[in-house]
């Protein structure tokens, strides 16, 4: 891949021509500009469900919130497009199949004024790798070194085609880990040293961070000097910050309030491209989940547009495979469940030897019904409500059960028993990481135990692929074979809603709830 | 009344820790882990998640993978040295957080028994001044209707009167006097009706009582007459109740401050429990009950300055 440079293009002769064309006709509009330039508010207040626990990126509640107003950046990032691109980094290029190369730029430092070298990224990075879970596992077998000041080499004894995506990680903000120290310091606003835009002012742990704008930035110097994020966990409340005027930005919307924002004049909703897919797991190590042809009667039977329409006020997507919420899969949206087919449905159970006694609502096999519970958590209950009404029209009785709290099935599922439940999960990331973790025989998240010598076969592949289109193809090879044989049943996306003041100006909308909201070209009217 | 006081202290211990103990156990028998949680789908990332074996080396690292008993005695002991163990999530004191969130929810539960006190003895006094009357069918009205609202409704709605409506007050923001008035209005109208209602009830019980009538032959003036041999005694149980508020503006506040984002304990507490941080939820306990204790001790002793007669052994 050849190394990938952000950079200004030069002015040419139009240009030149355009600026000073415009700046005789502003020249007009001088007071009124001045006027409006002074109406610039240079304070960003937004609500969220959560604020950090901690400022250390190594503490498991800090990293993505940080990342999200500004204060902290990584070597790379991803683009609203989902593709990979430069953040502190100049550049990345390939260096083999087992290494891999970051130049840095030269003029970014540390909010406290050190300058990020080579050596400062993989202190930060090293530092991660020992404190946290999460980090250590994203650099497992990854040997970092600096070669200069200015560049960092990636390196194992394995192909690491995914590198850049893994770079772009929450986890894996570049910090100064001299100012941290050797452990988990959160608590300390001195020591919070990041390379981002705003720096960490105030910190009031679950209540409310305050960042100002950070006068040494390498980029471009942000409109905004403040920003205040509170913490506003009651999502009605939220809803009235929104409409209040309160806060600029809130995020987590639910459905339910979105239709306020909707009809409100201060307030547009925006509708964030979630790439999570929530997915009705199945206990395919008992009957009836242990015949493929149940499985798919259960996914052809599913309406996923009512229940789009009725869950989430039709702000959500449908997911007629695993990966079509996922915008980097457009192919993904014309494979799989890609209609409601009853009849179809009906067939497959018949096949299966469920079926209806004449007069009868439920099918039964051998004298068994069919006959199985669906538990939810969160806020999944009309959903698994919708389920069981829908399911029940195909010949199937179902007990909904679940809890808003996760305890609870993740106390059943420990013990193996459940037969469905509905959980959701990211898409986006490196596909190899992602989808082995569900559908590898060993992947953490495969509760159903699932194990498919050609899906084991198709995950091996990647091993050879370093080329991202390869690898974007092979994992919708994956994603065909999970439709053919359905371990878990995929619904749709969660619906992302965020309400974003008319007073805000150049917000654009992320699928990754913490890549970077701010930037330095948003601002907001006073 | 040293004695008293001595007595009731030391009967306070088995209290503090039957109810400790119950809270142990239940927040224990709750299912699923700390650890669990941490890396479930709650919280979890897409691209990575968390081997067997590193739960469980945190399972150890927290104590988790001790047996029930092992660990309560560990917290017992800890707890009689005054040390309420680690939070699990944030890894600071539980003593240190619950000490910073402290100030906020001690701000809330005493304006609002504040607000609770003046409205409830207020309105009680107000409506036994003519039982069946006018203005005593209008406050059984209003405590009627307190009583239905739940504190959930009636604090959205008083946030989209005020902050949406009017912009007078922020939805969001510290804890400061200027955010305080909603929540605590809140609280404490939700909490008036029983103590509205009791009073009420106690005063025109004093008033048909003989010594109310020998005072009236002598001639007294009604306002003494009301206030000495009256309300004194009728406020009586109103301060029982009062005083059992205390406790409960603790667990109480935890929607008020949920809604209104006000950084108590109460708030802090449902975190804490959806989480499993059993430190957090024991130590809570703790306190609460202490509380309690203290209160109703408070509660008790004022019972004996303001009824002679309790003095008397």
């Amino acid at each position: 891949m050849p190394p990938l440079i952000t950079s200004r293009p030069a002015l040419g002769r139009r240009d030149l021509m355009r600026t000073v064309g415009t700046a005789a006709i502003a020249s007009q509009f001088l007071p009124s500009m001045a006027l409006a330039q002074s109406a610039i508010s240079d304070e960003l207040r937004i609500a969220n469900e959560e604020t950090p626990y901690g400022l250390d990126p190594v503490h498991e509640y800090s990293a993505g919130y940080l990342r999200s107003i500004g204060v902290a950046e990584g070597l790379l990032r991803l683009t609203p497009q989902g593709d990979v691109d430069v953040d502190i980094a100049a550049w990345f290029a390939n260096a083999g199949p087992n290494a891999w190369r970051v130049g840095l730029r030269p003029d970014v430092r540390f909010q406290g004024g050190k300058p990020v070298t080579a050596k400062e990224v993989v202190a930060s990075l090293e530092r991660t790798r020992a404190l946290s879970t999460y980090g250590a596992n994203l650099l497992k077998g990854i040997s970092i070194d600096a070669e200069g000041d200015l560049v960092v080499r990636f390196s194992a004894n394995r192909a690491i085609p995914a590198l850049p995506q893994i770079l772009t990680d929450e986890w894996l903000m570049i910090h100064n880990a001299e100012s941290f120290g050797a452990k988990d310091n959160s608590f300390d606003v001195g020591a919070a040293d990041y390379t981002g835009a705003f720096k960490v002012a105030t910190f009031n742990p679950r209540v409310q961070v305050v960042a100002e704008r950070n006068p040494k930035y390498w980029g471009e110097t942000p409109r905004i000097a403040r920003i205040v994020l509170n913490e506003v966990s009651d999502p009605d409340a939220r809803s009235l910050a929104a409409l209040s005027g309160e806060a600029h930005i809130v995020r987590s919307i639910t459905a339910e309030s979105s239709a306020r924002i909707q009809r409100s004049r201060t307030s547009r909703l925006y509708t964030i491209p979630s790439t999570d897919c929530a997915a009705a797991y199945l206990n395919i190590a008992k009957e009836p989940f242990s015949d493929v042809r149940v499985r798919q009667a259960l996914a052809w039977s599913l309406d996923r547009d009512e229940i789009v329409n009725v869950s989430y006020n039709g702000l959500a997507r449908t997911a007629p495979s695993w990966l079509g919420t996922n915008v980097a899969y457009p192919e993904a949206r014309r494979v799989g469940y890609t209609r409601l087919d009853l009849t179809r449905a009906a067939r497959l159970l018949d096949e299966a030897g469920w079926t209806l006694a004449s007069g009868g609502k439920v099918r039964a096999r051998n004298g068994k019904p069919l006959k199985f519970s669906l538990i939810w958590w969160g806020g999944g209950k009309p959903t698994a409500e919708l389920m069981q009404a829908q399911w029940a029209k195909m010949g199937a009785q179902v007990e909904v059960l679940g809890s808003p709290d996760y305890g609870l099935l993740d106390s059943l599922r420990s013990a193996g028993n459940w037969d469905v439940f509905v959980e959701g999960w990211g898409t986006d990331g490196d596909p190899e990481s992602v989808l082995s973790r569900h559908v590898a025989a060993d992947g953490d998240l495969n509760y159903m135990k699932y194990n498919d010598a050609v899906m084991t076969d198709l995950l091996k592949g990647f091993e050879t692929l370093t080329d991202a289109e390869d690898r974007r193809v092979q994992a919708l090879h994956i994603n065909q074979r999970h439709a053919d044989t359905v371990p878990f049943i995929p619904i749709s996306s969660r619906a992302r809603l965020n309400a974003v003041s008319t007073k805000v100006h150049g917000y654009v909308p992320h699928f990754q709830w913490w890549q970077y909201e701010v930037h330095s070209d948003l601002w907001v009217s006073s | 009344m040293l004695r008293y006081t001595i007595t009731r202290l030391a009967i306070a211990l088995p209290v503090l820790l039957a109810a400790v103990t119950a809270s142990f156990i239940l927040i224990h028998a709750a299912p699923s882990d700390p650890v669990a949680i941490m890396f479930g789908a709650v919280r979890g990332g897409s691209q990575v998640g968390a081997t067997g074996t590193q739960r469980d080396a945190l399972r150890h690292e927290l104590g988790l993978d001790r047996s029930w008993p092992e660990q309560y005695f560990s917290w017992v002991a800890r707890t009689a040295q005054g040390d309420l163990g680690t939070s699990f999530r944030s890894r600071r004191p539980v003593a240190t957080e619950m000490g910073n969130r402290m100030p906020a929810t001690l701000s809330l539960g005493l304006t609002a028994l504040v607000v609770q006190a003046i409205l409830g003895l207020g309105l009680g006094a107000l409506a036994s001044r003519h039982p069946g009357g006018f203005v005593d069918h209008v406050t059984n009205a209003i405590a009627m209707i307190l009583v239905s609202v739940p504190a959930y409704w009636l604090g959205l709605i008083f946030l989209w009167t005020f902050a949406v409506g009017l912009n007078w007050v922020d939805v969001t923001g510290p804890p400061d006097p200027s955010r305080i008035v909603l929540p605590a209005l809140t609280l404490g109208l939700v909490m008036t009706p029983p103590v509205m209602r009791v009073f009420r009830t106690s005063l025109i019980e004093q008033q048909s009582r003989a010594h109310v009538t020998v005072a009236r032959s002598k001639g007294l003036a009604e306002g003494v007459i009301l206030f000495r041999h009256v309300a004194r005694p009728a406020i009586l149980p109103a301060i029982t109740l009062l005083g059992i508020s205390m406790g409960e503006m603790l667990g109480g506040a935890v929607i008020v401050e949920s809604i209104f984002s006000w950084p108590g304990l109460g708030k802090y507490l449902l975190d804490s429990i959806l989480a499993r941080d059993y430190p957090v939820v024991q130590g809570y306990m703790l306190l609460t009950t202490f509380t309690v204790v203290i209160g109703t001790l408070v509660v008790d002793l004022l019972h004996g300055f303001l009824d002679p007669r309790l003095r008397t052994p």
